[in-house]
């Protein structure tokens, strides 16, 4: 398959959040959240709608400025470095990304490249090579011709992958990366994060599907109305009482034979919704 | 759908090449025919290169005092006016974008329509596009004022206010309109329908300056162009600087777009129908977009501006009608070839 | 909403207000305060021309390729000098319906626009524009070594016949200026004494076929003048060109009134686009004192305004006389 998509890195590197609190239309979105992320981690951030999950994800990457703490890279605050100089570090892929211009696959890949070019700076070959190396390590070769408005949104999301990777970032925040995506791709992302993952990027997602994320990721955080209720390893966060409590559903906990791995199942709640709204 | 697929450079050689026989057309052709040959001595003679007689004075007064400080003036409105609907268009996501988004061409009307009432542009006739210019800038500051909050200012946002902004113009402008005279309504209705007829080597060293280093600038953020196509949170995480990558190229349109319509009048379409032409051609790659915009406007406008001289002769018809009665058909024949461009929206 | 927006839009209002305000006043003058136009010094040739910003220009001897790019010189110039001596006229010279010379300007060998390029291949020695043309094509023709006389429009007949010897000051046609304004005199004094002495002068009101009225300094308000009538729209205190609703015109109720059309002599009856219904109550309409006039009177402001107050005279006093006008 593809050779080691980062040619070497034993660095590691650290990216921290000291007590951020983020305020919008005074709104607390989120309020204390202290956590550290460091290479070769895969991290999946868990919790309802409205939890923040998006908000500290931005947060993450510098989008946003945290109205309270900070979040430093490798021990340097964000707000201290240039939108580029995060760009080479961070890469964060939203969840929608508009494409409405016809650009072929290639280009959309290049452009992730922005960081490391000066404005009035040509291509060089390094840029190429990233951009080899980042289709290569997502399969998306075969589509460099083609135009980004052509493919499927399976292959669509690839592209973009691409793009994010090509950007050779040390931590790759996604915001639901699977979501709208058929299983075949659903699978193919799950295995190039985890192989990412094991060639020393840290990635960081923000998942939907919590049997995915007792399934594949290492490590969760779970967030419930802006705060960090759970920090561990997926079984630890993620259990039959804090369900209950954060996501107010039922959930059952099984095992596959095979792998061992874990898998979840929720029942549909028997009784409907009682007169006074309360379930069950 | 073809996208050329040959080197940049052989895409701008090509469109110059185009342009530059687009103007040699426009400098033989009018009320006055000029063998093509007279023309390229007398450039040449007056680039110093040669020395040779072989003109007449009223045909080198013809070319040199009238036609060619006009063909220039076709070429740097239709390169700013292209120019700038493309980074229109980029910007607010929105094919339907013209250079006159934001209020710079209703603005620019109205200045030049008060000069005209007021008959101000017979005391010094720098006046009037120097008005118009001023008026230009100031609806645009206007429809931004009025659409920046905190700090930021939302596509969106912008978009309804200069919506807002060109109402009220146009509205002002009609009541200027209704209770001008007659000698000055026929001028401002010729103003309005855009026209080049009175362009001087004033308006050339005016004008160039502005429109050729304006343009020169908004190339070199053709990559940011391209990634703020992508959104916002995705061009934040590319390094990209959103908020003042957009500040900085809509005030770079605008002022392409008020320094060229402060002299030619309102002329539409050329904005809004070039770039989908040049996209088609070249693709939407900004880095070969921008430049190929400005060229094909700058040659499409050549080319409308002669058509106006000779199509009636001896009348001269407006500007406008010409891009008009060019844009609007093709225009409609690109909606129905590519309605796949148009389907996200 | 913030303070400092509702700061800035009242701000914009109010600059609005005083823009919109300034526009209305200034309106009030028909040739509204625009630049004077050339003068001319020197008795025999060299002559020197002074545009309204001073700049001189040497008309070296008596101009032999005069292009005319105004309908009023048009008209001058035709009655002054020989048609040799007449390079070009406008496009409107040959149109009958506002021309009053079509048919010697057709004898002309171009006929021309306020074209740059035209007018500079034509390489005259003297070039008549009007003083309200663009002042880029003005340079544009200086520039190009053209000697140019900028025509300023007056409207009464006063001006006009300073307008003719100014005329004939750049041509060197001194003499035959004389002629025309004394003809011209001659005419309009044969009209003042067929006016009945002792009736009061009827109300009349110009109409033109868009709802335009004119009131004091205009040509038309003169035409009336001369012809022996009052100008309606003058006593109502209107100056220059303003519009006319079916209403006011009720209200005033003129004994006369004309509009203007395209055919060659004047005709009973107004535009149909004028024919408002409830105008029947109007004494004019009632008494059928209603008449079409030749629009080539009411645009002109050469010597032929002299015969529209001949033909206005005629329709407005042919009853008093006896007869019926036969039109």
């Amino acid at each position: 398959m593809s050779r080691s998509f980062l040619a070497t890195s034993s660095k590691r590197h650290l990216l921290r959040l000291d007590a951020i609190g983020y305020r919008a239309d005074a709104q607390d979105i989120l309020q204390g959240i202290s956590l550290a992320v460091t290479s070769g981690e895969l991290v999946a951030i868990v919790g309802p709608n409205g939890a923040g999950k998006s908000t500290l994800l931005q947060v993450m990457a510098g989008v946003l400025a945290a109205s309270q703490g900070q979040v430093t890279l490798d021990g340097q605050p964000l707000a201290q470095l240039s939108r580029k100089a995060v760009a080479r570090h961070i890469a964060l892929l939203p969840q929608q990304t508009r494409i409405d211009f016809g650009f072929a696959v290639h280009e959309v890949v290049g452009m992730g490249r922005y960081p490391h070019r000066g404005r009035l700076q040509l291509p060089s070959p390094d840029d190429a090579l990233a951009v080899q190396r980042a289709m290569s390590a997502t399969e998306t070769l075969p589509l460099a011709e083609r135009l980004i408005t052509e493919v499927s949104g399976g292959e669509r999301q690839l592209v973009l992958f691409a793009q994010a990777l090509a950007q050779e970032p040390r931590f790759l925040l996604l915001d639901e990366p699977t979501a709208n995506l058929d299983i075949a791709h659903q699978c193919q992302v799950m295995a190039l994060l985890q192989r990412l993952a094991d060639e020393g990027i840290g990635v960081v997602a923000v998942i939907h599907d919590l049997g995915l994320a007792l399934r594949c990721f290492r490590r969760l955080i779970l967030l419930h109305q802006g705060r960090l209720v759970a920090d561990g390893p997926p079984a630890a966060v993620l259990n039959g009482q804090t369900i209950n409590q954060v996501f107010r559903v039922q959930a059952r906990f099984y095992q596959d034979h095979a792998s061992g791995t874990p898998l979840l199942w929720f029942p549909l709640p028997e009784k409907v919704l009682a007169p006074d709204g309360s379930m069950g | 759908m073809t996208i050329v697929k040959a080197s940049p450079w052989l895409t701008i050689a090509v469109l110059v090449a185009l342009l530059v026989g687009a103007g040699m057309m426009a400098l033989a052709l009018g009320s006055v025919s000029v063998p093509l040959q007279e023309i390229v001595t007398l450039l040449l003679h007056q680039l110093h290169v040669t020395d040779d007689g072989g003109w007449t004075s009223t045909h080198a007064a013809v070319i040199l005092q009238v036609r060619l400080p006009r063909v220039l003036m076709a070429g740097l409105v239709g390169g700013g006016l292209a120019l700038s609907g493309t980074v229109m268009q980029g910007i607010f996501h929105n094919p339907m974008a013209d250079p006159g988004l934001l209020g710079v061409s209703s603005g620019a009307a109205l200045g030049a329509v008060l000069t005209l009432h007021l008959s101000l542009a017979t005391q010094h006739y720098l006046l009037l596009p120097a008005l118009a210019f001023l008026g230009g800038l100031m609806a645009a500051a206007t429809v931004y004022g009025m659409a920046t909050s905190g700090g930021k200012t939302p596509v969106a946002t912008l978009l309804l206010s200069g919506i807002a902004v060109s109402s009220f113009n146009v509205a002002l402008t009609s009541f200027v309109l209704s209770i001008s005279r007659e000698s000055v309504l026929r001028e401002i209705l010729f103003w309005l329908m855009g026209g080049l007829e009175a362009s001087t080597w004033e308006h050339v060293r005016l004008s160039a300056p502005i429109v050729l280093v304006g343009a020169a600038v908004v190339c070199l953020f053709a990559r940011d162009l391209d990634i703020l196509l992508y959104g916002e949170q995705r061009a934040l995480t590319l390094g990209v600087d959103a908020q003042r990558c957009r500040h900085l190229l809509l005030f770079l349109a605008t002022a392409l777009t008020a320094v060229v319509v402060c002299f030619s009048g309102t002329v539409g379409f050329v904005g809004l129908v070039v770039p989908h032409m040049l996209r088609l051609l070249v693709g939407p790659g900004h880095q070969r977009l921008l430049p190929a915009s400005f060229l094909g406007g700058a040659t499409f406008l050549v080319l409308a501006d002669l058509t106006a001289r000779v199509l009636v002769r001896p009348q001269e018809l407006r500007l406008g009608v010409i891009t008009a009665f060019v844009g609007v058909p093709f225009f409609l024949y690109l909606l129905r070839a590519n309605r796949r461009i148009l389907e996200p929206l | 909403m913030k303070r400092s927006s509702i700061s800035g839009l009242l701000l914009v209002g109010l600059a609005t207000a005083v823009v919109l305000w300034a526009a209305w006043r200034l309106n009030s003058s028909p040739t509204g305060g625009g630049p004077q136009g050339t003068r001319i010094q020197g008795d025999g040739f060299p002559k020197v021309l002074i545009d309204h910003s001073g700049r001189q220009v040497v008309l070296p001897y008596k101009p032999m390729r005069i292009a005319s790019v105004t309908l009023a010189t048009d008209e001058i110039l035709l009655a002054l000098v020989e048609p040799s001596r007449v390079l070009a006229v406008t496009y409107l010279a040959v149109d009958e319906r506002v021309s009053n010379v079509p048919d010697r300007a057709a004898a002309i060998p171009h006929k021309i626009r306020a074209d740059a390029e035209q007018i500079i291949a034509l390489q005259p020695d003297l070039v008549f524009v009007a003083s309200y043309l663009r002042g880029e094509i003005v340079k544009l023709l200086q520039e190009s070594g053209l000697v140019v006389f900028q025509f300023q429009e007056f409207d009464s007949i006063a001006t006009i016949q300073e307008n003719i010897r100014l005329v004939a000051q750049a041509v060197g046609e001194e003499a035959k200026a004389e002629g025309l304004i004394a003809e011209m005199n001659a005419r309009l004094q044969a009209v003042a004494s067929r006016l009945p002495q002792d009736a009061p002068r009827p109300r009349v009101l110009y109409w033109g076929a868009r709802g335009q009225t004119a009131g004091a300094e205009t040509s038309v308000h003169d035409l009336i003048l001369h012809a022996g009538g009052e100008n309606l729209a003058a006593a109502q205190g209107l100056v220059g060109i303003t519009t006319l609703s079916a209403e006011r015109v009720l209200a005033m109720n003129p004994q006369v009134i004309f509009s203007e059309g395209g055919q060659r002599t004047p005709q009973p009856g107004l535009p149909a686009s004028l024919l408002h219904p409830a105008l029947y109550t109007v004494e004019a309409v009632q008494r059928q004192r209603v008449f079409t006039l030749p629009q080539r009177y009411m645009t002109t402001i050469s010597q032929y305004i002299v015969e529209g107050v001949e033909a206005l005279a005629h329709l407005l006093h042919a009853e008093t006389a006896g007869q019926r006008s036969t039109l």
